[in-house]
C-alpha cells in the first residue's frame, strides 16, 4: 500500500540506518539547488517527513552541496567525489527500452554523469548499465524519452 | 515482490558489457501490434539517411510509425523517427494564412493571402525588375515542389535569385563531387557497408545525426570485424565505437588528409594501374584555372605535408595518421562518410576534394565497399535541391546556369523563348539574406525552412528579415517559429503525410511519400500553393498564356513525369522511376533509364562491371570504370592539389576557444518539429555548451554553472556541461534551440567556391556567467 | 488589533514573532545559494554549529545509541538551547516559537471577532508531565516518526519551506496535522499542547534555572489585585498571586499590563539572578 523504496540524497546510509539517523531538519533539501529532494508524506506515513528523490521528476545532480550540511550523519558529511556516491543502480528494462527495440537511443548515455563509465554502448549501440560505477543518481531515468522510463533506478538494499 | 524467471531477464541490469554481445535485435514487437487500419509505406520525415517507414493509420490520424523492413534501412529507425506522429498535431501548428498588421497577426482567407502576394510580387517585378524578388528553399521540401519552383523563378520570371538551404549544408560537397568527378551525387550507395572493410568517417558524428547508418556499421563491426576510423576534434559516441580516432585541432583536418595521402605515396600504397586509367591530376593555377599538372608534381607538392608538418599543426600525433593511411589504403574496401564537418567550411569544396583524392589513389572507388559517400543533412537535398537544380546557380539535373548550352536546352525543354533564363548565376542563401536585409531584394519567399535560427551571424540577418519594408513571405508548418515571427504573411503547409511527393536521399534514392491524412485546419501543399502563385503571377504580370503553358499540371505525378523527362537525357537519368514503381518499391536508385530496369535501380555508377546502365551509353569504349561526368577530361576523375589551409577564424589570445555546433540525436535542425514531442523534450531539454573536464578546471567552471560564451558578433549564456567530448579548447553547442541561437555567434565567412558559410568554426572565449 | 500589539514587551515579542517568520522566508528564498543559514526548527544551522531541538536530538541519541554520529557541532548546538532556558526560561516558546504565534493569533481572532468565551486552561500536575515526557521520549525512540508528528514548531517550518517549493502533498498532509491540533488546542483543551503535550517545550520547562529571568511580584510594591495580569496571561497563569514560576514562558504580557498605584511602581517585573 505505502512505498517502500526509496531513492535518497547522495551520501545516505543504508536504509534502515538512515530512517534511524535522519533527524528530517530538511537542510539537504533547502540546500539542493534543482530542488531534487522532496519530503515524504502520502507515499508513507511512517517516513513521514524523510527526504527522496522522485528521479522521473528530479534527478540528482550530483552536485554534492547536501552531503556537508547534514548534522545527524545520515548522509555522509565527508562525502565529496561524486563517483563514489552509490543511491541506487539504473536497470534498463529490454521491453521497451528503444535501443533493444531495434530503434536507436542514447539519451541515458549522453547524460549519464559518470559519463562512459557507469553507462556504456556496447558494439550494437545497445546501453549497459555497469554496476561498479552507476551511481544511482537516477539522470538516465530521468530522461529516458520511453513513457514509463526504460531505465529504472533500484535504491540500494540494506 | 515476485520475482521470476522472465521479470528478471527483462531487467536484467545487464552488469557486463560481455553480456549483451552477441545480443540479436528484434524489431519492435509493441509497435507491431499497435491497432492501426492500415500500414502505409512512407519515408520518416527527418534527417538525409531517408529511412523507410510505415505510417499505421487508424480513424483519419496517424497513430503510429515502425520502420519498413524492405527498405536499405532493414526495419531499424531512431528515437526521433519513433516519435513521427507526435508532430502531426502539434498546438502550435498554422492552421490559416495570417497576416502582420501593425504588429499583430490577423487571419486571412486562402484567397485575400494570394492576392496579397500575387500583388507584392507583381509589383516589385514591375517597378524593379526580377532580380527584385527571391525564393528561399528547402532540402525538406519535396522534389517536384522545388521543381516548380524553380521553373517559376528561373524558367518564367527570369531571375536566378533562388537559392535552397543546402547551400548551408551541401554546397560543398555537391562542388567537391561536381569538381572531383565531373557531376554531383555519390556513386557509392549504403548497400556499400555490407562489403567496405575499413570505414573512414570524418566530420561527422553519425550515431547522432545518422543513427540508423551507423548501426549498419556497428553491425558490420561486430560481423566482420571491420576497421572503423573516425575524425573529430570530439569525443563522440561514434569516436568512441571506433578503432582509430584521429583527433585534431578543428580546421586543420587538411593537413590531415595531404599527410595521409603523402603517407600513401611515400609507401607505395597507392594503385598505380588505376590512377594511369582513369585519373588526371590538377591544381588550381596563378591566373585561378584549373590547370593540369602529372603525378610526379603531385607527389613533389605532397613532399611538403609530411605527418610530423601534419601532427604539429593539427595536434594529431603522427602514428595515428600513418595508421589510417595503411588501413586505408590496404584495406580490401574503404568507404568514407563525411558530412557537415567537412562542408560547413571555408574550404569546404578543397577538403571535400582531398577525400576524393584518397580514394583515387588508392583506387578504393567504384567497387562495392570502396566510395566516397557523402551523407546528407535532410531529406530532399539531394533530391530535391542539388538534383533539381534550386540553388542559383544550378538549372535541373546537373545542368548549369552559366552553361550556354544547359540553358538553351532547358529553354527549350520548358519551352521559353530564347535567353528567358538568366546566364549569370544568383544569389546564395548568405548573399541572398545580405540584399533582402539591405533592401535589394524587395520580396522574399521562404518555404519549409528556418533561416531566422539557421543562418550564420544571425543577428545581421534577422534585422535585415524584420524590415518594414520589405516583404517576407514564410510558408511554415509551425508558427511562430524563428522566421515566421519576422514574416509580413504566414502560409500554413501541409506537413509530411499530409501531402504527397518525392524524397531523393543520400545515395540518390528516390522515395514516394503518399498523402495519408488531410491536411490540419486550412493547411496547404506546397505544391499546390506554388502552382497557384505561378499561375496567378503570371496571369498578373500580363502573361497568362505563358501560366497556361508552362503550369498545366493538375497532380504532382504530371511535375513528376515532366521531371523524368528532364532527366532523361543526362546522367541523373531516371525516366524508369514510374509513379507506380515508386509507389510499388521500396524506394530506388537512379539512374533507372527504363521502366523495366530492375529495382532498386543502380546501386553503384561509373563501373559497368557492378551495373551502371550509362556507362556503354556515354563512354562505349570503357571496360568498367568511367568516370562518364567528366568527358572534358577523357571520361577521367580528377586528383586536385589542394594546399592546406586553416580556418577563417582561428583562435588567437582574445578568443582563445573554438566553437563548433552541431546536432543532437533527439532534435532535427531548428527543432520546429522535434521540439514539438514531449518525449524528445524529456531526453534533450535544453540548450548546453560542452567543454572540456580540463579547460572546465582552468575556468572554475562546473557542470551546471552558466557560462557566458562570447565571439566577435555576439554573446549568449549557456549552462555548461563538463565532460570529456570536445577536445581541449573547443566547446560544442548544439544549435537546434529556438530560445538560445548560437547562430548568432557564428562567422558568416564563406567558401568561395561553394558559397557555403563556416559554421563549424568560430573563435571564441568563454566565461563564468 | 491594537490589544495584540500593546506594552512594550508584548510589541518587542511580537517584533521577535514576525521577525522569526520573515527570517525564515529568507533563509528558504536564499539557501541555493548560501549554507550559512540553513535549517528548521528541527536543527538550525548557524555557520558550522548545528542548533538541534533537545527532543529531536535524545531521541536521535536513544535511537541509534553506540551508533549515533556524535558530530561535535551538532553536540555544541544540542547545547545551546539547554543553556538559553537555563537562563532565561522558556523564552523559545514565547518569544520564538511559531506554533505559539500562530496560537495567539487565532486565539485574539477567536475572543474578539466572534467573542466566545474564554475556555478553562488545561492544567497538568508537574509529575504527570515527567511521565508524560518519559513516554514521548520512549515513543520516540522507538517510532521513529513520532517527534515529527507532535512537533509543530518544526512542522510549521518545514512547511513553510514546502510553500516556497510548491510541494503540495506535503503541504497537505502536514497543513491537516496541524489543523487537527490546533482544532484541539483552541476549542476543547485550550493550550494542552504548550504546556502539557510540547516535549520541547516541557524539556526547556526543566531545564531552566530559578535564578534566571522570571518574573516576579515585588513586595515593596503594592498591588492592588486587580487581576488583569491573570486574565490577560496567554497560559492561564495568576501572576497576581505569584504562583507562576512552573509555566511561565516569560512572555512579558503581565508585566506589560500590570497597573500599579503609582506611574512606574508596578509590582510585577523581570528579574535576573
Amino acid at each position: 500500500m505505502f512505498k517502500t523504496k526509496f531513492l535518497r540524497p547522495p551520501g545516505a546510509v543504508k536504509e534502515s540506518e538512515f530512517v534511524k539517523k535522519c533527524i528530517r531538519c530538511g537542510k539537504c533539501q533547502q540546500i539542493c539547488p534543482y530542488n531534487s529532494i522532496v519530503l515524504t508524506s502520502w507515499e508513507n506515513p511512517f517516513y513521514f517527513g524523510l527526504p527522496y528523490i522522485i528521479a522521473r521528476k528530479k534527478p540528482c545532480y550530483l552536485c554534492m552541496k547536501c552531503p556537508p550540511v547534514c548534522p545527524s550523519g545520515a548522509l555522509d558529511r565527508t562525502l565529496v567525489d561524486k563517483n563514489k556516491v552509490k543511491m541506487g543502480i539504473a536497470r534498463i528494462n529490454r521491453d521497451t527500452c528503444w535501443a533493444y527495440q531495434g530503434s536507436f537511443c542514447r539519451a541515458c548515455f549522453m547524460n549519464c554523469p559518470i559519463f562512459d563509465k557507469a553507462l556504456k554502448m556496447t558494439d550494437e549501440l545497445l546501453p549497459v548499465v555497469i554496476e561498479k560505477y552507476c551511481v544511482g543518481c537516477g539522470i538516465c531515468e530521468n530522461v529516458c524519452p520511453v513513457e514509463p522510463s526504460a531505465i529504472i533506478v533500484e535504491p540500494l538494499k540494506d | 515482490m515476485k520475482c521470476d524467471r522472465r521479470e528478471f531477464l527483462k531487467w536484467s541490469a545487464a552488469l557486463t558489457a560481455a553480456s549483451v554481445v552477441g545480443f540479436e535485435l528484434s524489431l519492435p514487437e509493441n509497435l507491431q501490434a499497435v491497432d492501426v487500419d492500415k500500414w502505409i509505406k512512407s519515408v520518416c520525415r527527418y534527417c538525409g539517411a531517408g529511412c523507410g517507414l510505415y505510417i499505421g493509420v487508424k480513424g483519419g490520424k496517424v497513430v503510429a510509425v515502425k520502420g519498413d523492413d524492405k527498405n536499405w534501412n532493414r526495419g531499424y529507425i531512431c528515437v526521433k523517427g519513433s516519435y513521427l506522429p507526435k508532430i502531426l498535431d502539434a498546438p502550435d501548428r498554422l492552421k490559416y494564412p495570417m497576416v502582420r498588421e501593425g504588429g499583430k497577426w490577423k487571419r486571412i482567407t486562402w484567397e485575400e493571402a494570394m492576392n496579397l502576394m500575387v500583388s507584392k510580387f507583381a509589383e516589385a517585378i514591375k517597378k524593379y525588375g526580377p532580380h527584385s524578388v527571391g525564393f528561399y528553399g528547402s532540402g525538406q521540401s519535396y522534389s517536384e515542389e522545388s521543381y516548380l519552383a524553380n521553373k517559376l523563378f528561373k524558367g518564367a520570371l527570369g531571375t536566378n535569385n533562388i537559392d535552397g538551404n543546402p547551400r548551408l549544408c551541401m554546397a560543398s560537397a555537391a562542388v567537391g563531387y561536381v569538381t572531383s568527378f565531373g557531376k554531383d551525387e555519390p556513386m557509392g550507395s549504403y548497400d556499400d557497408i555490407y562489403y567496405a572493410d575499413c570505414f573512414f568517417i570524418i566530420g561527422s558524428n553519425m550515431s547522432e545525426a545518422h543513427p540508423v547508418i551507423f548501426r549498419l556499421i556497428m553491425e558490420q563491426k561486430r560481423k566482420r570485424k571491420v576497421k572503423i576510423i573516425v575524425a573529430d576534434p570530439r569525443k563522440t559516441l561514434t569516436v568512441r565505437n571506433a578503432d582509430l580516432h584521429l583527433d585534431f585541432i578543428p580546421g586543420m583536418d587538411l593537413y590531415i588528409l595531404n599527410a595521409m595521402a603523402h603517407v600513401i605515396v611515400k609507401e607505395k600504397l597507392y594503385n598505380k594501374d588505376f590512377i594511369d586509367k582513369h585519373v588526371v591530376f590538377k591544381k588550381l593555377g596563378p591566373d585561378n584555372k584549373p590547370q593540369k599538372v602529372n603525378f610526379e608534381e603531385y607527389v613533389k607538392f605532397l613532399e611538403e605535408y609530411t605527418p610530423e608538418l601534419a601532427e604539429q599543426k593539427s595536434g594529431c600525433p603522427k602514428e595515428k595518421i600513418i595508421q589510417a593511411a595503411r588501413w586505408f589504403a590496404t584495406s580490401k574496401a574503404t568507404m568514407s562518410f563525411w558530412c557537415m564537418g567537412l562542408n560547413q567550411r571555408t574550404k569546404g569544396v578543397w577538403v571535400n576534394n582531398l577525400v576524393n583524392n584518397l580514394h583515387l589513389l588508392t583506387g578504393q572507388i567504384c567497387r562495392p565497399g570502396a566510395t566516397p559517400f557523402s551523407l546528407t543533412g535532410q531529406p530532399n537535398a539531394c533530391g530535391g535541391i542539388r538534383d533539381v537544380g534550386l540553388l542559383s546557380h544550378l538549372l535541373p539535373y546537373g545542368r548549369l546556369v552559366a552553361n550556354d548550352q544547359h540553358r538553351a536546352e532547358m529553354e527549350e525543354f520548358w519551352g521559353l523563348p530564347k535567353g528567358r533564363i538568366h546566364p549569370k548565376p544568383g544569389l546564395t542563401a548568405v548573399e541572398l539574406f545580405r540584399k533582402f536585409a539591405e533592401g535589394e531584394i524587395k520580396c522574399l519567399w521562404v518555404v519549409c525552412t528556418n533561416p531566422g535560427q539557421s543562418l550564420p551571424n544571425l543577428e545581421k540577418y534577422r534585422k535585415g528579415m524584420a524590415r518594414e519594408d520589405t516583404f517576407l513571405v514564410v510558408s511554415e508548418a509551425y508558427h511562430p517559429s524563428r522566421t515566421s515571427e519576422l514574416a509580413d504573411l504566414v502560409l500554413p503547409a501541409a506537413l509530411w503525410c499530409e501531402k504527397e511527393g518525392t524524397y531523393g536521399q543520400s545515395e540518390r534514392r528516390y522515395q514516394y511519400l503518399p498523402q495519408v491524412i488531410k491536411p490540419l485546419g486550412e493547411a496547404k501543399s506546397d505544391f499546390e500553393v506554388i502552382l497557384t502563385f505561378a499561375r496567378k503571377l503570371l496571369t498578373a504580370l500580363g502573361r497568362a498564356d505563358e501560366a497556361k503553358r508552362l503550369f498545366p499540371y493538375k497532380t504532382t505525378e504530371d511535375v513528376w513525369n515532366e521531371m523524368r523527362a528532364c532527366s532523361r537525357n543526362t546522367v541523373y537519368n531516371f525516366w524508369g522511376m514510374t509513379r507506380a514503381r515508386l509507389i510499388k518499391e521500396h524506394g530506388m536508385l537512379w539512374p533507372v533509364p527504363t521502366e523495366d530496369y530492375p529495382a532498386p535501380g543502380t546501386l553503384r555508377r561509373y563501373t559497368a562491371k557492378y551495373g551502371d546502365p550509362l556507362v556503354k551509353k556515354y563512354d562505349p569504349k570503357a571496360e568498367d570504370i568511367s568516370f562518364y561526368g567528366n568527358p572534358a577530361d577523357g571520361n577521367r576523375a580528377v586528383i586536385w592539389l589542394r594546399p592546406a589551409v586553416g580556418p577563417a577564424e582561428p583562435a588567437d589570445k582574445d578568443y582563445p576557444f573554438i566553437l563548433t555546433t552541431g546536432r543532437l540525436i533527439e532534435h532535427w535542425h531548428t527543432g520546429t518539429m522535434t521540439m514539438k514531442v514531449p518525449e524528445l523534450m524529456r531526453a534533450a531539454p535544453r540548450a548546453f555548451v560542452e567543454i572540456n573536464p580540463k579547460d572546465a578546471q582552468k575556468l572554475g567552471i562546473k557542470t551546471g554553472d552558466m557560462v557566458r560564451i562570447t565571439s566577435r558578433r555576439g554573446s549568449i549564456v549557456l549552462p555548461a556541461k563538463v565532460v570529456d567530448i570536445p577536445r581541449p579548447g573547443v566547446v560544442f553547442v548544439p544549435f537546434h534551440y529556438p530560445d538560445k541561437l548560437i547562430n548568432i555567434l557564428v562567422t558568416d565567412a564563406f567558401d568561395p567556391m561553394s558559397k557555403q558559410p563556416e559554421f563549424k568554426i568560430s573563435a571564441v572565449r568563454i566565461e563564468k556567467a | 488589533m491594537k490589544d495584540f500589539f500593546k506594552g512594550k514587551f508584548t510589541l518587542t515579542r511580537r517584533l521577535f514573532q514576525i521577525g522569526t517568520f520573515l527570517f525564515f522566508l529568507a533563509v528558504y528564498y536564499t539557501s541555493h545559494k548560501q549554507s550559512f543559514l540553513l535549517g528548521t526548527f528541527y536543527s538550525f544551522k548557524l555557520g558550522p554549529i548545528h542548533i538541534v531541538d533537545p527532543f529531536i536530538y535524545l531521541t536521535y541519541l536513544g535511537r541509534n545509541l553506540l551508533k549515533a554520529d556524535l558530530f561535535v557541532w551538532t553536540v555544541t548546538g544540542f547545547l545551546i538551547p539547554l543553556l538559553i532556558a537555563f537562563l532565561f526560561g522558556r523564552v523559545f516558546c514565547s518569544w520564538i516559537c511559531p506554533y505559539n504565534f500562530l496560537y495567539e493569533i487565532l486565539d485574539f481572532l477567536k475572543t474578539h471577532l466572534f467573542r466566545k468565551k474564554p475556555l478553562i486552561y488545561f492544567e497538568a500536575s508537574p509529575k504527570s508531565k515527567k511521565v508524560w515526557l518519559a513516554l514521548a521520549l520512549a515513543l520516540g525512540i522507538f517510532i521513529p516518526p513520532f517527534p515529527y508528528y507532535i512537533l509543530m514548531p518544526g512542522l510549521l517550518s518545514v512547511l513553510l519551506h514546502q510553500l516556497v517549493l510548491h510541494l503540495y502533498s506535503f503541504i497537505l498532509f502536514s497543513l491537516l496535522l496541524i489543523l487537527m491540533v490546533l482544532f484541539v488546542d483552541l476549542f476543547f483543551k485550550k493550550r494542552i499542547w504548550c504546556k502539557f503535550i510540547c516535549p520541547t517545550g516541557l524539556i526547556l520547562g526543566m531545564a531552566r534555572w530559578k535564578g534566571g529571568l522570571r518574573i516576579i511580584k515585588r513586595k515593596d510594591l503594592t498591588c492592588k489585585e486587580c487581576a488583569l495580569c491573570s486574565f490577560e496571561c496567554p497560559l492561564g497563569l495568576t501572576p497576581h498571586l505569584g504562583n507562576h514560576l512552573e509555566d511561565c514562558y516569560n512572555c512579558g504580557r503581565c508585566v506589560d499590563i500590570c497597573k500599579g498605584l503609582r506611574k512606574k511602581e508596578n509590582p510585577l517585573d523581570f528579574k535576573f539572578l
